[in-house]
């Protein structure tokens, strides 16, 4: 699904000098898997998810999604390509506090020039999937931190994406809340979709199948569970 | 004399031209006995004094009872039904009244400016509260009582104001200069205002005021911080933000409903003036060069010798290189001046029908009309035949013809003037029709005029009209040479081409739309910015939510779309109270307008699209730096 070719990642610090946050990162990621990227605070991993999300764009080397060259695609094109194969979930939710649980799920599908009653079938199916139909019209200060980045995960798959990045899903929850998220990332790779998530935890890696360790902007152990 | 006057005027009322700023000379009116026999000619204005303790209705009531008087005793003359009579006006309104409504026009439009300034303002410390909240929020956990940060905040927009007043009166320094340069000649006593005490007083005082008035309500939000929040999220998304947001939306709704109201009324203003400039005057007022000759009574008593003079005048003006037709009038189109006299009709009793003809009167010579190019339209022009001994010959206008000889042709039919021995009435037989002429302004209908050949009608004061092939200008020396060759005493006076007379004419509506355009625009500058701000705060604002947004798929022109959707939605609502403002408030514009309704779709429409298109581009610089955020730097900021 994913196949990188010497990806760098790096910020000039002036006098022609550049620090390097990702080196030389090659990497096939197949789809199916549920990747864990692993490492040190700062060994580059949140900036291989936002290249592997597109949101980035000022990285060198190749980057191949599904066959399609991604390197070689303008931004417009990108986006694009995001919007119809990639969901996030973030550490912090980021779910819009002006909107309510059902507008929030909603905003995917707007930005995919969904029709207004195709987007309340769909949501109104992700409500009752993640049993969170009490909730459509509360704000997101009025629910817990786990119910939040349930509404957060819902709102990634709604697109129905191929490939879900999750940047420290569980960093915000407490450990019960923590396990419930997981064991949803769990039952949606089952279900096929592509999952690949940055984690300090060595618990929650263990909920995927395959690690990949990153430090100072290496790839250090591309190993299989 | 009226007992409720005292005359003469003491000698101090007259110093420093308090009357007309022209005058040089002052000397005493005298009639002689004929003249004060004369009842049909209004030439002449009263001015008095009322006596101590007099009020104007006081005043107004002997007059009542004197004109009350004469009607038996004169009864071709103040027939009751004519309405003549006399009214008193106070001096002040005489003088300002005509500018009285568009002064206060252009002190609303100062009004409104202000109020808009104030919202920026207002709007500005809300943005600023904003983004100080964490350290309001700060200060109080370190020990800052409310009323301790509401001073230093208000401290702070009283300066902020206190600063502007500086920049104003530096502006109103320079301002008041220009003004008095271009108004001059418009608003009355204008070069009497200066930047005295007093103003400097008012604009402190208003500037501490509007300081304090309006940045209270952002001092009072900031003096108060939802601590809590404030420092758990930074100011991000609380409900003092909130409550901040929705007040800097209702001040930009009010800006541009403000804004709307002042462009309308310049854009009304406009429009009017664009009409009046294209009325046809009735003349060509091009390439002729007019002047004022006052001949002196002593030498050049009334008849033969002032006519000779004239006559004499036209002949060697006629003969100069370049001059095409010179005549004389006494009273020159769009100048201001005027007089009318009353007639019979020959064959008419007015008594009878109530019809008691009095109308504007002018003594002209021959080439008159060639000079302003005004079209005959039945019978002929006065030619050098029509002298002093020859039959009574009046010209009319097409005005005239149609009040008194409707359906019938006028010319050869005749009028006279009356006089104190019925055996001496001498005849006027209509011998010409001419066009209107918009004598009194060119927002004013044409008035029935009629006109004498000058040897039949002699005034001492008369104006030169000279229309030359070029330029008119060049012969103003010549004709000073010419008339001092002939008699060497003798100055010329207010010499100015016809068209400065027509554009003076108009110089106090140029004035009103001039200002008030200046008003509108910085208005529109003003709503601008406050737009700019808002958005440009919004988008600092909402940097997460795009970053969000666009990570969820939102490309460039949704972000777009939703920011300058959010301020066409504030421009939508401002717009709507701003017509709706504007639709009870142009009334007040509608006696300053000419051939436009107060209530103008094209204009409303015009200026609304104008202040839509503007908030657009206030709105789409912020909104396109919106589209250039970083989801990556978006997602991590203050998450």
């Amino acid at each position: 699904m994913i196949k990188l070719r010497n990806l760098e990642r790096s910020y000039p610090l002036g006098h022609g000098k550049f620090f390097y946050v990702l080196r030389d990162i090659t990497l096939d990621l197949a789809e199916g898997e549920f990747v864990s990227v692993m490492g040190p605070s700062g060994a580059g991993k949140s900036t291989l998810l936002h290249i592997l999300g597109m949101h980035d764009h000022g990285w060198t080397g190749e980057y191949f999604f599904n066959e399609t060259a991604v390197h070689h695609l303008k931004a417009k094109e990108r986006a694009t390509l995001r919007n119809e194969n990639i969901g996030f979930v973030f550490q912090q939710y980021h779910l819009l506090d002006d909107l309510t649980v059902y507008e929030n799920l909603e905003i995917p599908l707007s930005y995919r020039k969904i029709g207004r009653s195709e987007r309340a079938a769909i949501v109104g199916d992700t409500l009752d999937r993640f049993q969170i139909v009490g909730k459509k019209d509360l704000y997101p200060r009025q629910l817990s931190g786990g119910q939040q980045q349930l509404v957060a995960v819902a709102r990634a798959i709604i697109a129905d994406p191929k490939l879900i990045l999750a940047d420290e899903p569980t960093g915000n929850l407490h450990s019960s809340q923590g396990e419930e998220i997981m064991q949803l990332f769990q039952k949606l790779n089952a279900e096929g979709t592509t999952i690949i998530q940055v984690t300090h935890s060595e618990k929650n890696a263990g909920y995927g199948n395959r690690i990949v360790q990153l430090r100072d902007g290496w790839v250090v152990e591309p190993d299989r569970k | 004399m009226p007992a409720s006057f005292e005359f003469p005027i003491p000698l101090f009322g007259l110093q420093g031209n308090q009357f007309a700023g022209r005058a040089d000379i002052w000397k005493p009116v005298s009639f002689t006995e004929d003249e004060l026999k004369q009842r049909g000619g209004r030439s002449y204005g009263v001015i008095g004094r009322l006596r101590s303790g007099v009020s104007s209705k006081q005043a107004q009531a002997e007059l009542n009872t004197i004109t009350a008087n004469w009607i038996p005793r004169f009864k071709e003359n103040y027939a009751v039904e004519t309405g003549f009579g006399a009214r008193v006006y106070g001096l002040q309104d005489q003088v300002v009244g005509g500018m009285r409504p568009a002064l206060l026009i252009l002190l609303g439009a100062v009004a409104l400016v202000l109020l808009i300034a104030c919202a920026n303002l207002t709007t500005m410390l809300l943005a600023r509260g904003g983004s100080r909240e964490r350290e309001m929020a700060i200060r109080v956990a370190l020990g800052a009582g409310p009323m301790r940060l509401l001073r230093f905040l208000l401290i702070e927009s009283v300066l902020l104001s206190v600063i502007g007043g500086v920049a104003g009166i530096v502006a109103a320094i320079w301002g008041l200069d220009v003004l008095t340069a271009v108004g001059a000649k418009t608003v009355p006593r204008l070069r009497e205002v200066n930047l005295d005490a007093t103003v400097l007083f008012l604009t402190f005082v208003i500037s501490v005021a509007t300081g304090i008035l309006f940045g209270i309500a952002p001092a009072v939000a900031s003096a108060k911080p939802e601590l809590t929040e404030a420092l758990k999220e930074g100011g991000r998304g609380t409900s003092s933000g909130a409550r901040r947001n929705q007040l800097r939306n209702s001040l930009v709704v009010s800006e541009i409903a403000l804004a709307l109201v002042l462009l309308i009324g310049a854009g009304l203003l406009m429009k009017s003036f664009v009409h009046l400039q294209k009325v046809n005057p009735g003349f060509n007022p091009k390439n002729v060069v007019t002047a004022e000759l006052s001949l002196p009574l002593l030498k050049y008593p009334r008849g033969k010798p002032v006519i000779d003079f004239y006559a004499e005048v036209l002949r060697r003006v006629s003969a100069l290189p370049g001059v095409q037709t010179a005549a004389f009038t006494n009273v020159l189109p769009l100048s201001g001046s005027n007089t009318d006299n009353s007639f019979h009709i020959e064959g008419r009793n007015e008594m009878q029908t109530k019809v008691f003809p009095d109308e504007e009167i002018r003594s002209i010579t021959p080439d008159y009309f060639r000079v302003l190019q005004t079209p005959l339209l039945r019978g002929r022009f006065f030619t050098e035949a029509d002298n002093a001994d020859a039959p009574g010959v009046v010209i009319i206008n097409q005005a005239m013809a149609k009040k008194y000889w409707p359906g019938e042709d006028a010319v050869r039919k005749r009028i006279n003037f009356g006089d104190s021995d019925p055996q001496k009435i001498k005849w006027f037989m209509v011998v010409g029709v001419v066009g209107d002429i918009h004598h009194q302004g060119l927002d004013v209908d044409p008035k029935p005029e009629f006109y004498l050949p000058h040897p039949q009608r002699a005034y001492r004061g008369m104006i030169l009209a000279v229309r030359s092939g070029q330029d008119s200008r060049a012969l103003i020396s010549t004709l000073r040479k010419e008339i001092q060759s002939i008699d060497p005493d003798q100055p010329l006076a207010n010499v100015r081409t016809l068209e400065t007379v027509a554009g003076e004419s108009i110089a106090p509506r140029r004035m009103s739309v001039a200002l008030l355009g200046v008003f509108a625009s910085i208005a529109l500058l003003l709503a601008g910015v406050g737009i700019y701000g808002v958005i440009s705060y919004l988008v600092v604002q909402r940097t997460h939510e795009i970053g969000v947004r666009m990570a969820l798929g939102a490309q460039r022109q949704d972000v777009l779309r939703m920011v300058v959707g959010h301020a066409l939605k504030l421009v939508g609502i401002g717009a709507v109270i701003g017509l709706v403002l504007a639709l009870l408030s142009t009334r007040a514009l509608a006696a300053l307008l000419y051939s436009v309704s107060a209530f103008d779709l094209t204009t409303f429409l015009f200026v609304t699209i104008t202040l839509a298109g503007v908030a657009l581009l206030a709105s789409y610089v912020p909104a396109l730096r919106a589209t250039r955020a970083d989801p990556m730097i978006a997602l991590s900021h203050n998450a």
